[in-house]
């Protein structure tokens, strides 16, 4: 598995965004969000760090396409969106889709339908 | 202003979102938490709202879509929020297709896949993968991937297959990754299933094709070999993504679906792998992506890296191999630390193909080792922990230890110095060299290093180079001793290192005569004294000023209790710390010894002697044979004595032998009481059956110091050794001090000498002068560390170059030391590790050997040969021709009546003198009784489960 977790945080430390693609408890969570320095130090082996560094830029220029200059109070006014986005991203810990129109289409069908 | 507009964005988007205002105030106070208590305070205030606005009756859905959110907060935000989840199970089946997407989300987020809920769910999950809506498709496939267990595979899976062909690709690409989940959940579900990728890999849509090479990366991770097939389509696949065939939404910074063609690289280095054929199929289009690749983005240089690393796994090819190497060289050079990095890990993966390529950018290396930049460094320094070998080794070890005396994480401060070991141990030019760098580690990071390699250093010492230059082991361990006492003045040194300190103190402290044996003890004492809260450190000072004094007294020198010596030894009589309390009994049992006798007891440098063992103990049999004849019963083994003692205390010796089945039998009898005390057979019976409250009479031994022997000890021994007591040590036990180490003796060898015994020692190389010039080199690197070029570059052809080589040369020459040869590591590009570690790594060839290092050794100290040893050559028939009376207390006048009655059947072995231990020595001057002890007891052990086992037939009938 090559994603086991996705995190937004803010400068302050503080979580503004959680999934996991292995199941963790609270706890855990909790321990590992507060070890979270050396856990991304602590990358395996087969990793591509860089594609890594622009996956993440990836999803940030997604979210930006959707809320216009994203902001951390974007995020937390729309956690499910987010959510969303990532689920279309990311499934069983591999990145699956990277094109912002598929990812943001089914977003906005389901904004619609609503 | 930025608050303003922050301000206006709120409002908006509450209007937007139709979010109720209790939500946006949620949000605004976590937002505006300054600390954590304050957050969790919010959100336990949260919780409670929550929990009763969700018992309220006829929640509007929309309502209960924000309550759920609310509750993700306070999960995410490490909070239980257990009563709702419910509440999400009940939303997933919602019709509307916002409200049912979080339902499974929310779901997804706070159950796992064991949960109890979870089977609510998957009736859901079922009815809306025959959905016409895909929407509902989609969320219910991203349900599966998160909420499916092994066991409730078999429920979706037929319909998972079925969308695989739906005619939407978002759905195929989903379904995909459904079968995929089921892959790694349990390979066997979906194993008739494969197929189905190779087919999706030919699909229309781009995403779903790049979809399926996650599970194809997977399943070519388990067995490549059934997938080479795959190796021209995936070619051509990413030879077209190249070249821009895709639409440009997957374009990202300008490159063609660059994740797609990392997941294509990855793929293409594990089937490439070992495999010629295959490889040369890849050849053209990597040699065409590294010409393409723009190197101005950080995507284009991820893309770059990943074809490094494919080139790197596959069969070597010259071309690509050089574009590789020139790609890894710029981003060596690059100003920015990211591509440094990526720079030094993919070095570390073209040095597996061939080492040389590393000499070619020694300087880049360097400047990494000196970023400011940690993780670059830290990078920096796995590089080098690959690429060392014997000729490199030191200056390695050197820079990683500088390291790790400048770190203060302890995460990697272990890591390092575990590292440090490692390569020290492995390629270790001179024994020399090792000691002084594990000095520096145990210095800087001694608690933190394992105590294997304390004891390693320990035996190091004491076997010397394995040559049979004594002279020089002398210097080496001269040289060890000031290297001591000069550490001995910092401040704050580990418990480990000062254990070594102190045993090398102990054992060659004075042994060149350059120390006066007060200074030394004098030390020790200071060393004790300051660690007075930790009894292993203050254990090994206390062996260690014991054996000083013996060595002393037994050289026929006199020796001054020095005033503070006096007060340790006082103190320590009265620790807490049986152990310490033993040591200090045997230090001043020890002092009112003869010479001849301390010297038996405690021989200099003997820490190294082999001790033979003879198990079967065969000269007391004639002893037990008279007991047995005389009434006494045979000894029953521990395992049919428990629970069986009265049965066995009724029932005849000859009874027993025959009535085995009774040995596992429940006792129902009550103990008998014991009796008095009669002539000798009847006090061995009585002995026997007393046995429970004379064992619970003994002082429990601390064993911190020897822990590691205590698996070895024999329990039924000692049990046994109990019972003799009883029988032999009426007036033994008359004696408050002697009993408590009476029974000591068994375990007494303390850790000091645990070690000391442990190694066969054999004598070469020195050290006084090689210490010396090391230092020498160490202060002229500091000083030249102004003119960085030059310096650089000698650090570089030192870690690289061939000028290392001559360089160790010179050194080599300069120094005493066994040199090993300097090896031609640069030309052979294979590999070079493993052959360094059989050759050159050869001096301490014991360095290598760890298993259990020291233990065995003692453990296997065989009693007999210390009663041996102390009874002399003449022991078995004039006791009072050895040096064995001065030593025997009054109080084992009558075992040794007994030993002596009878005729030695082994005096061969007994006559061999020479074997004595120094262990053994060390066990203190109630050695004797308590060895006769152990001598009786093994006897008595040994004739039913040992070598004797027809014994008791002979004499019983």
């Amino acid at each position: 598995m090559g994603i086991r977790f996705v995190l937004l945080v803010n400068k302050q430390g503080q979580t503004r965004l959680a999934q996991y693609f292995e199941h963790l408890s609270i706890d855990e969570r909790r321990a590992l969000e507060g070890e979270i320095v050396r856990k991304c130090l602590a990358r395996n082996d087969q990793q591509n760090e860089l594609a890594i560094l622009e996956f993440i830029h990836l999803l940030v220029e997604t979210m930006d396409r959707h809320f216009g200059n994203v902001c951390e109070l974007d995020i937390m006014f729309h956690l499910e969106k987010v959510h969303f986005m990532l689920e279309e991203m990311v499934m069983n810990g591999c990145i699956v889709e990277t094109s912002k129109t598929n990812i943001l289409s089914p977003i906005q069908l389901m904004e619609k339908a609503s | 202003m930025e608050q303003l507009k922050s301000f206006g964005r709120e409002l908006a988007m509450g209007s937007q979102g139709g979010s109720s205002k209790e939500f946006l105030d949620l949000v605004k106070s976590i937002g505006e938490a300054r600390s954590k208590s304050e957050e969790d305070r919010i959100i336990l205030r949260e919780l409670e709202t929550l929990r009763r606005r969700l018992s309220e009756p006829d929640i509007p859905r929309r309502k209960m879509k924000e309550y759920l959110l609310r509750l993700a907060y306070a999960e995410m935000l490490g909070h239980d929020a257990s009563f709702g989840y419910i509440h999400a199970v009940k939303m997933a089946h919602d019709d509307n297709i916002l409200l049912k997407r979080t339902g499974y989300l929310t779901v997804a987020l706070f159950l796992d896949e064991g949960h109890d809920l979870i089977i609510l769910i998957v009736n859901t999950i079922q009815k809306d993968l025959r959905s016409d809506n895909y929407l509902v498709v989609s969320a219910a496939l991203v349900a599966v991937c998160k909420l499916i267990s092994e066991e409730t595979i078999p429920a979706v899976l037929p319909q998972v297959v079925e969308l695989l062909g739906h005619p939407k690709e978002a759905v195929r690409k989903k379904a995909v990754m459904a079968l995929h989940r089921f892959y790694q959940r349990s390979p066997s579900s979906v194993s008739h299933l494969v197929s189905n990728f190779r087919k999706r890999l030919c699909d229309n849509d781009p995403g779903v094709m790049g979809a399926t090479l996650c599970p194809l990366f997977d399943l070519i991770l388990e067995d490549a070999n059934s997938y080479k097939d795959l190796v021209v389509s995936l070619v051509s696949i990413l030879k077209q993504i190249a070249e821009k065939r895709l639409p440009t939404t997957y374009d990202y910074h300008h490159m063609p679906a660059p994740f797609i063609q990392i997941k294509l690289l990855k793929i293409l280095a594990l089937l490439g792998s070992g495999d010629k054929q295959a490889s040369s199929h890849m050849y053209t289009v990597l040699t065409e992506i590294f010409r393409k690749c723009e190197s101005s983005s950080n995507i284009g240089n991820a893309i770059i890296y990943e074809c490094v690393c494919c080139v790197s796994s596959i069969y070597p090819n010259s071309k690509v191999l050089d574009a590789a190497i020139e790609a890894t060289s710029k981003f060596l050079k690059s100003e920015s630390h990211n591509l440094k990095y990526m720079g030094i890990d993919a070095l570390g993966r073209l040095i597996r193909i061939n080492p040389d390529i590393a000499e070619e950018h020694q300087l880049a290396v360097i400047d990494c080792l000196e970023d400011p930049d940690d993780t670059l460094k830290w990078k920096t320094f796995e590089l080098l922990y690959k690429m060392t070998k014997s000729t490199n080794v030191e200056v390695i070890v050197d820079r990683m230890i500088d390291y790790m005396i400048n770190i203060t994480d302890s995460h990697y401060k272990t890591e390092i110095a575990s590292r440090c070991v490692e390569l020290a141990e492995q390629f270790a030019p001179s024994n020399q060299w090792f000691i002084q760098t594990m000095n520096k580690v145990f210095e800087h990071a001694g608690d933190l290093v394992n105590p294997r390699v304390a004891h390693n250093l320990m035996r190091l010492i004491a076997e010397g180079f394995g040559e049979d230059d004594e002279g020089a082991d002398t210097q080496l361990r001269s040289s060890a001793v000031d290297s001591y006492l000069r550490i001995l003045g910092e401040p704050k040194l580990p418990s480990l290192f000062l254990q070594v300190i102190c045993w090398v103190l102990g054992e060659y402290g004075t042994a060149d005569g350059k120390y006066s044996a007060s200074y030394i003890i004098g030390k020790l004492c200071d060393v004790a004294e300051a660690h007075s809260s930790d009894d292993t450190v203050k254990a090994y000072a206390v062996s260690a000023i014991m054996k000083i004094f013996c060595f002393e007294l037994a050289a026929g020198r006199k020796v001054e209790m020095l005033p503070e010596c006096q007060t340790l030894i006082d103190e320590v009589l009265a620790s807490h710390s049986t152990d310490l309390q033993q040591r200090a009994y045997e230090f001043q049992a020890l002092l009112g010894l003869s010479p001849q006798v301390i010297e038996n007891v405690m021989p200099p440098d003997a820490s190294c002697e082999d001790i033979e063992i003879d198990k079967s103990l065969p000269f007391l049999s004639n002893y037990i044979n008279q007991a047995i004849e005389n009434g006494a019963r045979p000894y029953i083994s521990e395992s049919e004595r428990s629970g069986t003692a009265s049965t066995i205390a009724v029932a005849s010796a000859s009874q027993y032998q025959h009535d085995t089945s009774s040995v596992h039998s429940l006792k129902f009898e009550a103990y008998d009481l014991p009796k008095p005390r009669g002539p000798v057979p009847s006090i061995q019976s009585s002995s026997m059956s007393s046995l429970p409250t004379i064992s619970s009479d003994l002082v429990p031994v601390s064993e911190a110091t020897y822990t590691t022997r205590e698996e070895q000890q024999n329990p039924k021994v000692q049990t046994l050794a109990d019972q003799i007591s009883a029988e032999i040590g009426v007036r033994l036990r008359l004696d408050g001090v002697q009993k408590k180490w009476g029974r000591q003796t068994y375990s007494s060898p303390s850790a000091p000498s645990t070690s000391s015994s442990s190694s066969t020692q054999k004598p070469s190389n020195g050290m006084v002068t090689s210490e010396t010039i090391r230092e020498n080199t160490l202060d002229s690197r500091k000083q030249q560390i102004p003119e960085v070029s030059a310096e650089k570059q000698r650090l570089a052809a030192s870690l690289f170059g061939k000028k290392a080589v001559e360089k160790k040369t010179q050194a080599g020459t300069r120094r005493p030391v066994k040199e090993i040869q300097p090896a031609v590591a640069t030309s052979a590009p294979e590999a070079p590790k493993e052959d360094k570690v059989i050759a050159p790594a050869a001096p301490p060839p014991d360095l290598l050997d760890l298993g259990e290092p020291s233990e065995t050794a003692t453990q296997t100290i065989d009693p007999f040969k210390q009663l041996e040893g102390l009874l002399g050559p003449g022991a078995g028939s004039d006791r009072a021709s050895g040096p064995g009376p001065s030593v025997s207390a009054v109080a084992t006048a009558d075992l040794m009546s007994m030993v002596t009655d009878m005729p030695p059947i082994i005096d061969s072995k007994s006559s061999d003198k020479g074997v004595i231990s120094s262990t053994v020595a060390k066990k203190g001057p109630n050695v004797k009784d308590a060895l006769q002890k152990d001598a009786t007891a093994r006897q008595v052990g040994v004739t039913l489960t040992g070598n004797n086992p027809n014994l008791f037939k002979d004499l019983l009938g």
